[in-house]
């Protein structure tokens, strides 16, 4: 935020006016032009590693719906290349907003890979950075200069975001995490147990997930750069945590009492409180982005459906009546927009639900199974699990079920949850 | 003359009763001799086969090679029901019987769902089975402390197909030997 403060000082009248923009409707709001990047390499392994540099530089632009990127043939219309002095007017003509130019240098095994973007109505430079890293770092640092440029139009920088998921790949079910483009695929148990349903702090240390290490299913927190886990939660069934937006209370279902109650734990204290008092399974609780509600399904109608109620318990109420069987709900960012599953002859696909208007949308088709949606954190895409190719593999698509891509190959991976960032009001 | 006819018709009648007698019996006795070896191996089964020679058989074994031999046998359930079906009591009934004559062992009871489920119903679901099984057990007699419980939700299906078959397969509460 102090850094964007700062561009707002610098480029006062600038930034006010691209920072309303808005990307509303999938309408992508910035064309951006990003003429090949400037490669001055030495080794064979730097140019791969530039090369990579650009290609994860430009699919992050291309996948984030808040960038239009122009198309290679639009891009060849414009013949003066210096990346020094940018001809912004041509760039103008052929219907860019925005240019990126960037340059990748290597230097003592290392690259520095700079860029810079400018209006070209204006003619403005708006934003220069540069990184400089090993080699093996090039897919992060072009991810952070997306990041950078999505902070600029005050969009939430998701390019260094990831994906926690579970997978069967090496026999048993255990944790793994990656990027968000299924980039850097990554193991982190080996209990040989059984692990399940993943969820993440939003510092981005954590994950809260479910552990059959000792027989029964244990809620644990798994605090990645310290590789140490803590128990939370034991006795009974243990399942679907999620984090408050300050990472100090974890929502879970215990089954303790008998039944799956949804029980809040506080870091803090170390201490549990049981919300809900029912004789029904409920289950999935979720933070609403603003702390003050809380989403779970429960199925005290007889079948699991969704409900709302404040972060007390009180003031529950019903929000799904269509289908018979809704579950595994995920907030939006925006707080207005939530998906779920849906059971339609023992199928499920995903449906969104705008809670202000109660409007339904449904969003994967097809007969397989589409389980466990869960937003990005900007809310322009959702991640799940689905057997559509026979096993169970995960796949992105954007919010209006555009886009659909793979990320996983080998075995069975599921449960996917994506990474947060603080809500800001 | 005449108590010599006598004699001879005398011997002659008993001879041909003895024939007839003979014939009578062959007829009559094969049917009620293998009547009687039926009533007799059924009787002999029951005391001597089962519990005094399993008994030993268990303390020789490992837990493993127990539950391999599968004593006690699983039960199906309904599509998203956990109720005892009234065709899987008998077999609660067997598995009864088998755990009332080994007193020392205990059971570990795992609720498993078919995949039409999300896997956080599943979840409970599975709990469900394995504890309305428990409540099976203990209401015939078992000892509650006896039974462990837990739910593996659609983790671990028996048969991986996408039918009906499959489902009723996977829908079923296991038991597995923990101490002996």
């Amino acid at each position: 935020m102090r850094k964007f403060a700062l561009f707002f000082l610098i480029f006062g009248l600038f930034a006010q006016q691209e920072i309303t923009i808005k990307i509303k409707g999938g309408v992508p709001a910035i064309r951006i032009a990003v003429p090949d990047f400037v490669r001055k390499v030495k080794t064979e392994r730097g140019e791969m590693s530039a090369l990579e540099l650009e290609d994860t530089f430009k699919s992050d632009l291309s996948f984030s719906r808040v960038f239009d990127p122009l198309s290679p043939s639009l891009l060849s219309l414009v013949k003066n290349r210096n990346p020094e002095k940018p001809d912004l007017k041509a760039w103008e003509s052929v219907g860019a907003t925005v240019v990126f130019v960037g340059k990748v240098e290597e230097k003592d095994g290392k690259l520095r890979f700079s860029g810079k973007l400018y209006d070209t109505r204006t003619g403005n430079f708006i934003l220069g950075k540069s990184y400089y890293g090993d080699e093996k770092f090039s897919r992060l640092m072009a991810h952070r200069m997306g990041d950078e440029l999505l902070k600029f139009f005050g969009q939430s920088p998701i390019f260094t975001s990831k994906i926690a998921f579970i997978s069967d790949r090496d026999g048993n079910r255990e944790l793994y995490i990656m990027d968000y483009d299924g980039a850097n695929q990554i193991r982190l148990t080996y209990t040989k147990g059984m692990e399940m349903l993943p969820a993440w702090s939003h510092d981005g240390e954590k994950i809260a997930y479910t552990s059959y290490r000792r027989g029964t299913p244990e809620l644990y927190v798994r605090y990645i750069y310290e590789g140490k886990d803590k128990l939370i939660a034991t006795g009974g069934s243990n399942i679907t945590p999620d984090f408050s937006s300050d990472d100090n209370l974890l929502l879970y279902s215990s089954s303790l009492p008998g039944n799956p109650e949804i029980y809040i734990y506080n870091f803090r204290t170390e201490r549990k409180r049981r919300i809900t008092f029912s004789h029904a399974a409920d289950l999935s609780p979720k933070w609403s982005p603003d702390g003050r509600k809380i989403l779970f399904t429960s199925d005290r109608s007889g079948y699991p459906q969704i409900y709302i109620m404040d972060k007390d318990g009180s003031n529950v109420r019903r929000i799904t009546f269509q289908g018979s069987y809704n579950a595994s709900p995920c907030w939006a960012p925006d707080g207005d927009r939530i998906i779920y599953v849906s059971r339609i002859e023992g199928k499920f696909n995903i449906y969104l639900f705008y809670l202000s208007t109660s409007e339904v949308i449904k969003l994967s088709s097809g007969f397989a199974m589409n389980e466990n949606p869960c937003f990005s954190p900007d809310g322009r895409h959702i991640v799940f699990s689905s057997n559509r190719s026979g096993k169970y593999q995960i796949y992105v698509m954007d919010y209006d079920g555009k886009n659909l891509r793979q990320l996983t190959q080998m075995g069975n991976n599921l449960m996917p949850a994506w990474s947060k960032i603080k809500y800001r009001r | 003359m005449k108590k010599l006819a006598l004699g001879i018709l005398t011997v002659a009648f008993l001879i041909a009763l003895g024939g007839c007698k003979k014939k009578q019996e062959v007829k009559v006795v094969p049917p009620i001799s293998k009547k009687a070896e039926k009533k007799a191996e059924v009787v002999e089964e029951k005391p001597i086969v089962k519990p005094a020679v399993e008994e030993e058989n268990i303390e020789a074994m490992s837990l493993e090679e127990i539950n391999r031999k599968g004593y006690l046998r699983r039960i199906h359930f309904d599509f998203d029901k956990y109720n005892i079906r009234d065709d899987q009591k008998p077999i609660l009934q067997r598995d009864y019987l088998w755990l009332s004559s080994h007193p020392t062992v205990k059971v570990l009871i795992e609720g498993h769902c078919d995949e039409r489920g999300t896997e956080e119903y599943n979840i409970a679901l599975g709990e469900k089975r394995a504890k309305a099984t428990r409540n099976y057990l203990v209401s015939l007699g078992i000892s509650y402390d006896r039974i462990k419980i837990v739910s593996y939700g659609k983790s671990r299906p028996i048969d991986p197909g996408h039918n009906e078959e499959a489902w009723a397969k996977n829908r079923r509460a296991e038991f597995v030997i923990i101490a002996k």
